[in-house]
């Protein structure tokens, strides 16, 4: 070899110089690409979750009550025409179809963007997660209002089943019998609320317990009433005994110390009849008012509770989005 | 190394041209250092211009005063379902399943309202005095309504623990022409008094107020009752019963009274920080407003 060391040791450190600035320019344009890029895709996709994925899910919301109230009446109507839960849900089944898809797309919405950007953390993934829970509480209760309805409908639309039965009216030939119809009619009623109150709709719970509460007191009631009319039989026959004793001792002339005596009993007596009736009254009164609170009860669930519920999810829900979407604007303010 | 093979017959590079190509490396080294920090630095806050930040604090500053919205919906949803819970005597279960759906929704605000204003105190823009100080009224008128909801959501659940719950219909459910009215009112009055006085831990003055106030009806209309359960002879008892029905009449009265108070002083309170909180926020929005126009003209000026 006539290679000079001192000589070739030069370009080769020349060489190691200019190489190692390749690498180096390589690593830092690499690094500014990748940086630039993944930037520009964070920016596409806020563009994208606001512009296209919240279009789309608002969208779909929109849909959901519109196919919610056909359903709802036509298993109601299919059912006053039928009769039967099942004929009535085969004949509103076109409209359930629809109410599902409806919710069906409602939900792969949100899953859309929860997918996208639920991983993240901070502000956005905050403002995503409240908007999702209300959401998703919105979608959640139409779809428990949807799935719970035959309950709901047949706990006073159905013949000989849910609660018809507690209306008593003028059946029974005494208090007594009319208490053990009722005893009777509760339990199937009980059963009937108590499906109904593992709906996953709140307000057919609350109604549900409500149902049952007022049931209960019937039963309480109708008891104490036939309780006070029993007693009413013998205390008519000692009030009988009582007029005689008392026929008796004026017939006889009797002692001023023995009609002291009879008057005490009959005031006593008197003052049980009074009890006994005060006890009647209490509870029929409360019965005839319990009675007629249920319609109004059942109304209320339509014409008060759901609509309540509604206007809050329709307070709560644009609030939650406008503030989603400030987050993102203010994410992209350049 | 091929190179090396043929040292002997290529000439090595002069000085010049190495000082040249050392020179053109450094250089192309430095654009590209200066390049890939200037990329990394604009993704950063430190990158962001004077404007950007106050645009940014601004943004904020509407993000956290529409959250406050909120409040009002999720509290008296809150108290409808809680309160339903117990005057329905639903299950011990679905009381504390209500309880905990929707405190954890109202905590989970409250952390993230807290966060927001948090973040806010680390923006650069509040280097500017003006802006710092308008922070700091927003941030605190604001923190008070976030806590307040806090209390006031405490305050309710006692409130329909006891009022909507143990001492609901107490003055209607039972007989009051029966023998035993007086025990079955005692014994329901204990419960209720159990609850209001449970109750008033941790409430504010307002609910305390209420609690106290009923307390002393619900008390002194159980002290007329216990005196019929306690009298000794028939006649005793009669004439116990007629003053505690008669005090029974007027029962009714001081209870709305205490009712009304506490709605109103309740709504007193909570309007006067909202309106603090509403004026403190109008004028840090205006503060903002005016350092971005400022912030505009020095650009223009500065073309």
């Amino acid at each position: 070899m006539t290679t000079n060391p001192i000589r070739a040791k030069r370009p080769k450190k020349f060489l190691i110089l200019a190489g190692v600035t390749v690498l180096l320019l390589s690593i830092a344009a690499a690094f500014v690409t990748v940086t630039q890029v993944a930037r520009q895709q964070e920016r596409d996709s806020l563009v994208q979750l606001k512009n296209e994925q919240l279009v789309t899910l608002r969208d779909a919301r929109s849909k959901l009550q519109p196919t919610l109230n056909p359903y709802l009446a036509a298993y109601k109507n299919a059912h006053l025409a039928a009769g039967s839960r099942d004929k009535a849900e085969q004949d509103s089944k076109k409209e359930l179809d629809a109410f599902k898809e409806a919710e069906a797309s409602a939900r792969e919405a949100m899953q859309t963007i929860t997918a996208a950007h639920g991983a993240e953390e901070g502000e956005l993934s905050d403002a995503i997660a409240q908007f999702e829970d209300s959401y998703l509480g919105y979608v959640d209760y139409m779809a428990g209002l949807v799935d719970s309805y035959p309950e709901f409908h047949g706990l006073f639309g159905e013949e000989n089943e849910g609660c018809q039965g507690i209306f008593i009216g003028s059946r029974g030939a005494n208090l007594t019998e009319r208490a053990s119809l009722l005893t009777e009619a509760a339990g199937i009623c009980r059963s009937a609320t108590e499906k109904l109150g593992q709906s996953k709709n709140p307000t057919y719970v609350d109604y549900a317990l409500r149902v049952q509460n007022r049931v209960s007191q019937l039963e309480i009631d109708g008891a104490a009433t036939a309780k006070a009319e029993q007693s009413l039989e013998p205390l008519n026959a000692s009030a009988d005994q009582m007029k005689k004793k008392v026929d008796d001792a004026y017939a006889r002339n009797a002692s001023e110390q023995e009609l002291l005596a009879i008057a005490d009993e009959l005031k006593g007596m008197n003052d049980q009849i009074k009890a006994n009736k005060s006890e009647f009254d209490f509870a029929a009164k409360r019965y005839k008012k319990t009675v007629e609170e249920m319609p109004s009860l059942l109304q209320d669930v339509f014409s008060k509770h759901v609509p309540d519920e509604m206007k809050y999810f329709e307070s709560v829900m644009p609030i939650r989005l406008a503030v989603l979407e400030s987050v993102i604007d203010d994410a992209l303010v350049e | 190394m091929s190179l090396d093979t043929n040292g002997e017959s290529q000439q090595p590079p002069s000085w010049r041209f190495r000082i040249v190509a050392i020179s053109v490396i450094a250089a192309l080294c430095i654009a590209l250092g200066v390049w890939v920090a200037g990329v990394w630095v604009a993704g950063s806050p430190t990158g962001q211009t004077e404007r950007q930040h106050l645009v940014h604090l601004n943004n904020q500053r509407a993000i956290v005063d529409n959250s406050m919205n909120l409040y009002e919906p999720l509290v008296n949803k809150f108290f409808t379902r809680y309160t339903t819970a117990f005057s329905e005597e639903a299950s011990d279960q679905r009381k504390q399943q209500v309880f905990d759906e929707e405190t954890g929704r109202l905590q989970r605000d409250a952390r993230i309202n807290r966060d927001r204003l948090q973040r806010m105190e680390q923006s650069p823009a509040l280097r500017k005095q003006e802006v710092a100080d308008a922070f700091n009224v927003f941030k605190r008128e604001y923190g008070a309504v976030v806590a307040y909801n806090e209390q006031r959501v405490t305050g309710m659940a006692a409130i329909a623990r006891s009022i909507g719950g143990a001492c609901a219909s107490i003055h209607s459910k039972f007989n009051v022409n029966t023998e035993k009215y007086a025990e079955e009112y005692v014994k329901a009055a204990d419960g209720c008094l159990a609850a209001l006085s449970s109750g008033k831990e941790g409430s504010d003055q307002e609910t305390t107020k209420l609690l106290s106030d009923v307390e002393i009806v619900i008390g002194n209309q159980r002290g007329t009752a216990q005196k019929v359960v306690e009298s000794k002879d028939s006649f005793e008892r009669s004439a116990n019963r007629i003053l505690s029905g008669l005090a029974l009449l007027d029962v009714n009265k001081p209870l709305n009274e205490a009712q009304t108070k506490y709605e109103a002083d309740a709504k007193a309170k909570y309007s006067a920080l909202i309106e603090k909180a509403n004026t403190s926020n109008a004028e840090f929005e205006r503060i903002l407003k005016e350092s971005i126009e400022s912030a505009d003209q020095e650009a223009k000026s500065g073309e």
